[in-house]
This record gives C-alpha cells, structure tokens and sequence, in this order.
C-alpha cells in the first residue's frame, strides 16, 4: 500500500465514522447544525477523495452533497426515510473505501447517483403542496417570518406536525430570562419556530411573545407542557403520512465494523513529550560516561568500570535509535503539500485566465509534519504570486517570443539537515529599478542609499513595500511577501532569490527537516558559547586579522575572490572581544545574501533540542532560544536571520557601545 | 480586614538580602536550590543575572540585592536560587530569585502585619504587601508578582533605569 493511500483511508474512515454519529444524533432528533456538519463532512470527503483521484468516491459524495444542500435550503423536508436513505450511502461509501483499501475494484455508483437524483426528485416534488399560503394560518404570521423561520415551519407541517401560537406577556423588567426559561421548557414539547414580539393588548409595563411551535402533541398536552393557558392552535397535528420511496436498506450490503487502516493519528504535542523524556536520558548517559571515564583515571581499566562504558555505549545506541523512529513519527511527505498547492494553482490558473504547465518534483522528500502544516500558506502565497504576477498572459507570451504556455516549477529535496524548496517561474521576473523606486517612494530607503543589486531585490521582503497598489507596479511579487519571509525565519529557514528581468523568478526556501531536534555547531565568542544550527551555516574557515579589510566602514574578507561582509558576534552580543590574532568565520546565508560571523573558537558539532528562554526573556535580540549540552551547561542559539540583519542595517556603532556602561 | 489586605494566617519563607530579611509567601515558592553556575544572556540588563537547566528547563534567574538596589549577590556558601512561580500575564511562569541566604518558614498572623510604610524603604511600595514582625525585627512581605512583573522585568536594555537604580 503506498503511504498516500494510508492516508486516504485514515482520513476517509475519520469522516465516514463522523458522518455516521452526526447523521444518527440527526435521526434522534433534529437540529439545523447537525445538518450542516453532516454537509460539511460529506463535502470534505469529496474535496479528499478528489484529492487522491478516486472517481467513484467523489462522484458519489457530490451527490449526497447536492441532496443534503436541498435538505439544508428546505428544499427537501428531512424525513425518517431520507435519514434511512442517508445512512444506506454512508455504508456505501464505506464499502468503497474498504475497496480501495484492499485494493479491490471499486464498484460502480452510477446507480446509486441515479438513485440520490431520483430520491431528490420525488422528495421536491413533495415540497410543491406544503405551501404556506393554504394552510390557514394568519397572513399577518406570515409575513413576518424569516426565510429561515417559514423554511422551518414547512417542515413542521411536511412532518404532520400540529402548529400552535402561544401568546406570552411578561414584565418589562425580568422578561429575559423568564422567556429563556420557557423556552427550555418548550425544547420538550416541540420545536420552537419563531418568537414574535408584540405589543398589542398588552399592558403597560410588560411585553407579550408570541411563540410559534411545532409540535406533535394535541392542544391539551401543549397546555399542560408549556403551563400556558393562552394557546392557539393554527394546525392540529396529524399522524405522519407514510410515504415510502422504494427502500434501499435492503440493497445496501453488510458493512464490516472493522476499521481497514492500520494507521494510528497522535497529537503531535505527545510525540514532543517522548523526544524530550529521551533528551533527558541522553543527558542521563553522559552523566554516565563522565562517571565511568572518572573510575578510569581514579582506578585505571577496572573491569566494572570498562563495563559501564561499554553499556553507556549501547545505551546511546539505543537512544538515539528511539530518537530517530519518533523523528520519524513526525515526518510527511511532500506529495501532500504539492497536491494542495496543484488545487491552488488549478484555480488561480482558471481565474487569471493564464495556461500553465505545472512540473513537480520530489513528492517523495520528507518534512516535519509541524513544518508542513506551517509552511503551506507561504508556499500558495508565492505560487499565488508567481501565476498572477509572475507568468504572463498568453498574448504577451507570444509577443515576446515566449512558449504561449507558462511554466511552473515546484521542486523539494533534502540538502543534508536542511530541505529545500525551490518554487521557479519563466515569466516577468522582478525588475530591480521598479522595486528601487516604489521603495523610495515608500521610503522604506532614502534616495541617497546605495544598494547593490541583490540588496534591491531582497527589498522585496521589507514589510510596506508589499501593498497591494504596488503589486501591479513592481512587476509582480507583492502581496505580504514580508510575511512569507518572517514565517519561514521563524521556522529557522530562509527565503532567496533568483530573478532574472524577463525571463522568470526562482524562490528558494531553505528550511530545516524537523524542528523538535536541531544539528548546531557550537562555537566560543569572548568565553562564551553560542549554537549555530547548521541548516544556516554554508561552510567555515580560519582567517588572520591582518587579513580584514574595510570597506565603506564595514569589515568585510576575501574569500574566494568574493568579498564577505564580517559580523563580529561579540559585538552584536555586547561583549567585550577577545583579542586574538587568528578568528574562525562562519559563513551563514542564502543565496547571495551572506555574512561571515567572527567566533574565537568552533568547539563541536553536536544535536542540540532547542528550548525556549520563556515569558521573561522571549525579546532578546539575536538568540532565539536556548539549548543544554552535555554537562548541564546552557548554550544560547543565534537568531541568524536577526544577525543577518544586524550585519546589514547600519547599525551606529557609538551609539551601542555607550549603553554598556549603564 | 486591614490595610494589607491580608487576612488569613499564612506560612512564609524569610530569606536575607544583606542585613534585611524579607518574605514570600510561602505558596509562591517551588523550591530552594543551592547556588549553581548561571549563564549570562547577553544584551539583557545587570539584574538579570542569566538561566540556569532545570530539569531540562530553562529559567532565569534575577539578582534581587541589584533589583533592590543593593551591591551584586556575591556568591557564597549561604548563597541560594529561590524557584518561584509568577503570575505573569494570566500565566504561571517559573523565575529563580537569588537571595544570600534562606532563613526559615513562618506563620503570620493578619495582626502580626502592618501596611506598607509611605517613606524609608529603598524599595518601591508597590513591591510590598505588608511589613511583618518577629523577635524585633521587621520582616518586609513582598509582593512577588509586582517585583516580577513584565514591567520591571522589560530586559531592553535601552530603558537603563532598573540596573542604575
């Protein structure tokens, strides 16, 4: 079985037992929102099955759709047999979800479609003689009734219900909750159609109700129900007629109980408590290396002592074993977003009147479940953007030479501890001269400032530049791209850019596999110790001081025949520097935006669970969280895209430095 | 009733900050720990003397001696980590206060405690539910949800006005 398939089923089999307890609470008794569950449900397993291209399913759910739409609008009156009729598709609906469970071939439904069709015919045409005018009951009722109301009071009649006004008069003072409480009451009796408040023949001080039910019970009962005397009674009530459409029961085969899935669904948040309970026992194991290691050099090699290094040993094996199957607990594919951006692009294709080719690779690349979910509206944000800004119409395709049809690419695959998603377009591209202008003029920069080409681009992410009368100005990408940048920084991930002006945009989103357990390089700055994931880090190097150039008043080194802008750590964290002659860089970025921060010392690489640092210190700039290693130490993690932009914006350097001292 | 506001005896842990001795209530407090090394987050003021691992938790640590406008908690053998729970915006976090050195636990009677006096106090009176009194000596309650709250907390540095104070 292919794991899409599994998930089809769990989810369908979710829905198929909801439908059934929705439409058996319906069964018991009627209620508007019970009907409206059941509609939702049956439009979600239509939207699932269509999803995963089982024909037979969707077709069959649009149908209960369509007849549960007409009972929803009043339509058609809800009836036992039509609850019957109801139930008798679920079961068929289960059937055919067991079908393709077990791979069988699934059974035709043109009949059963056929049949909700007729079911749906005969049961309007019923709805012709209920209407209200010829019941008798006073126009000046009538009139003030809400569609809604008069829908409701229709099938009170279809279902041979007596109709009974009842005339109430409360004090002005206290009417509420009086009129709340004989309305609880009337809950048994009857369902309450409208509440009609009046003032005639009432006296001064109070306020009357006139209260339309629907009930089954004879006048007298109504009056020793309710406890009210003044009961008019507009329709007497009459045993239900008993028309019978050809009954399907007996088609409908035996349905196993049994569930077909083998899946189990866990809350997410209990697969978080295991990871963190098997943190603890790897912190546990060192403490028990450390002890054996101790014995070592107290004792020497003493056998009980290699003993306990060596079950420390298999110890970790183990853990990290466990540590990864729930890791892997959390995983999902991709193939369950791509399907959900294909819809997205389906439609924005259909409406912007736009033909586009849409190419997906790598559905099988795997993603924390947690990011997934939070990735999603990102990603149909910057495929919204690509079709409506990004790809051309069909005309000024031709006219510039291009393939009539757009291309859109959408492409995941693992890059070590990181995926990435590329997201590619061949159309307009972003023009950096337009988007330099509409920051000016929004004056997110000043005119003055100087900005290379990637700095311009990058613009693009400023929030504010992103309005929506900008979009049709700059070329394309616009709508909250700021947005979709800070979603995905908050997921420790990044967002970069190739554009090329003509011939299409490249997004690439660089984000980690899972959140729950992060690989960070461990690094020293002025005595201290810092994590950097590593899903951030491009790649390390050593380099002497002398070797720092400035340029325009920022330290920048040539690497590669390529000058990196430096970023002292220390001095985005305040701390005093440690002088030395020789300094690690670690180069982090995407793209062609990168920096290369100055640390003293890299120290190890290690798989770190990252922590938050709590209500009291969630707005410390730079560090977004804080980490144990080993021997109960704590290392505080680089917010780098916060460090990014620390190296970027002009920070005043006098200005920091003279806060030290406070 | 009195001015304090306190009106049950209630069982409270003393703790000295130099030659005074102060309160909290008792049910405030999770646990007493002994001094362990905390480490410093950076650009946060003096006060905030870092976090330490607690059970796998992070939580920081304030120096009260330096929130009260005293000289650095130096560390010594007395030196403790009172663990203690805030109700900070409609939630329970948890904070470590450093205190010289944890005295005792104490029952209090509402009579044994006077309202907060106006003057003479380097501490703010809004930090102090009510002064108690025990074998001479006064004993200042503090109101540790105020001392702790979001506000004097604010570890922006720029506002500098908590670590000169």
């Amino acid at each position: 079985m292919k794991p899409s398939k599994k998930d089809f089923i769990a989810e369908a089999e979710e829905i198929i037992e909801e439908l059934g307890s929705l439409v058996l609470e319906l069964q018991e008794e009627f209620s508007p929102e019970t009907l409206n569950s059941v509609f939702r449900s049956v439009h979600t397993m239509k939207g699932l099955s269509g999803l995963f291209g089982i024909k037979e399913v969707t077709d069959l759910s649009h149908s209960l759709e369509s007849l549960l739409d007409d009972l929803r609008l009043g339509k058609i009156e809800i009836t036992g047999e039509i609850i019957d009729f109801i139930l008798s598709n679920i079961d068929i609906l289960k059937n055919l979800i067991d079908q393709v469970a077990e791979d069988h071939d699934i059974d035709d439904v043109s009949n059963d479609v056929r049949e909700i069709e007729k079911f749906r015919g005969v049961a309007g045409a019923k709805e012709k003689e209920s209407s209200l005018s010829t019941t008798g009951i006073s126009e000046s009722i009538l009139k003030v009734l809400s569609e809604y109301e008069e829908h409701r009071l229709k099938a009170n009649l279809g279902d041979g219900h007596g109709i009974y006004l009842l005339k109430t008069v409360f004090s002005l003072s206290d009417f509420a909750p009086q009129l709340e409480e004989l309305i609880k009451r009337l809950k048994d009796t009857g369902e309450l159609i409208a509440t009609l408040p009046t003032s005639q023949g009432v006296p001064d001080g109070s306020i009357g109700f006139n209260l339309l039910l629907g009930a089954s019970y004879p006048l007298e009962n109504i009056k020793s129900r309710t406890l009210l005397s003044d009961v008019e009674q507009l329709i007497s009530p009459k045993l239900s007629q008993a028309v019978t459409p050809e009954s399907k029961t007996s088609k409908a085969k035996e349905t196993s109980l049994k569930s077909a899935a083998t899946t189990v669904r866990v809350n997410i948040d209990k697969l978080d408590g295991i990871l963190n309970t098997i943190n603890e026992l790897m912190l546990l194991r060192s403490a028990l290396v450390r002890i054996s290691q101790e014995l070592t050099e107290s004792y020497g090699y003493a056998p009980l002592a290699v003993d306990l290094y060596k079950i420390s040993q298999s110890i970790d094996v183990k853990l990290r074993h466990l540590q990864h199957s729930v890791l892997d607990l959390r995983m999902v594919p991709f193939s369950h977003i791509f399907k959900k951006l294909a819809q997205v692009v389906r439609r924005y294709t259909r409406e912007a009147g736009k033909e586009i080719n849409l190419n997906i690779f790598g559905e099988d690349t795997e993603i924390d479940k947690q990011i997934a979910e939070e990735i999603i509206d990102p990603l149909v944000h910057l495929v919204r953007n690509s079709i409506d800004h990004g790809i051309e119409s069909k005309n000024e395709r031709t006219a510039l030479g291009k393939d009539p049809q757009g291309n859109l690419t959408l492409k995941a695959f693992s890059r070590g501890n990181s995926v990435v998603i590329e997201i590619q377009d061949d159309g307009a591209g972003i023009d950096p001269d337009k988007v330099l202008q509409k920051a000016v003029e929004k004056k997110i920069i000043s005119k003055e400032q100087v900005l290379d080409r990637n700095e311009i681009i990058n613009l693009i992410f400023a929030p504010g530049l992103s309005t929506k009368d900008g979009v049709s100005e700059i070329s394309g990408r616009g709508v909250g791209m700021d947005i979709v940048k800070e979603k995905i920084t908050s997921l420790g991930g990044f967002v970069g850019i190739e554009t090329e002006k003509g011939a299409g945009s490249k997004f690439i989103l660089t984000l980690p596999i899972t959140l729950a357990i992060v690989k960070a390089l461990i690094t020293e700055v002025s005595k201290r110790r810092f994590a950097v994931p590593l899903t951030s880090i491009e790649e390390t190097f050593i380099f002497t001081k002398e070797s720092v150039q400035t340029i325009e008043g920022r330290e920048v080194i040539e690497l590669r025949n390529e000058m990196l802008p430096l970023l002292r750590t220390s001095e985005a964290f305040d701390l005093e520097e440690d002088v030395r002659d020789e300094y690690y860089g670690v180069v982090v970025g995407v793209g062609q935006k990168r920096v290369g921060l100055v640390m003293d010392e890299l120290i190890e690489q290690t798989e770190i669970v990252i922590k938050p640092l709590g209500e009291h210190l969630k707005n410390i700039p730079c560090i977004s969280g804080a980490a144990e290693t080993g021997k109960y130490e704590i290392v505080f993690v680089m917010d780098i895209d916060a460090m990014m932009d620390e190296a970027f914006s002009k920070r005043k350097n006098n200005g920091s430095k003279g806060k030290k001292d406070v | 009733m009195n001015a304090t506001g306190i009106t049950e005896t209630t069982q409270y842990l003393t703790f000295r900050l130099g030659d005074e001795v102060f309160a909290l209530d008792i049910s405030k407090v999770r646990e007493v720990l002994d001094f362990t090394s905390i480490t410093k987050v950076p650009r946060t003021p003096e006060f905030m003397r870092g976090v330490i691992n607690l059970r796998g938790n992070v939580v920081p640590v304030v120096d009260m001696r330096l929130k009260f406008g005293m000289t650095k908690t130096e560390n010594t053998v007395n030196t403790c980590i009172i663990i203690v729970e805030i109700y900070l915006d409609g939630e329970t976090t948890i904070l470590g206060a450093l205190s010289d050195s944890v005295q005792e636990v104490i029952d209090l009677e509402p009579g044994q405690i006077e309202p907060a006096p106006k003057i003479g106090t380097r501490l703010r009176t809004e930090f102090i539910k009510g002064m108690g009194k025990r074998d001479g000596q006064f004993i200042i309650i503090l109101d540790i949800d105020k001392v702790f709250s979001a506000d004097e907390l604010s570890i922006v540095k720029d506002t500098g006005e908590q670590a000169s104070a």
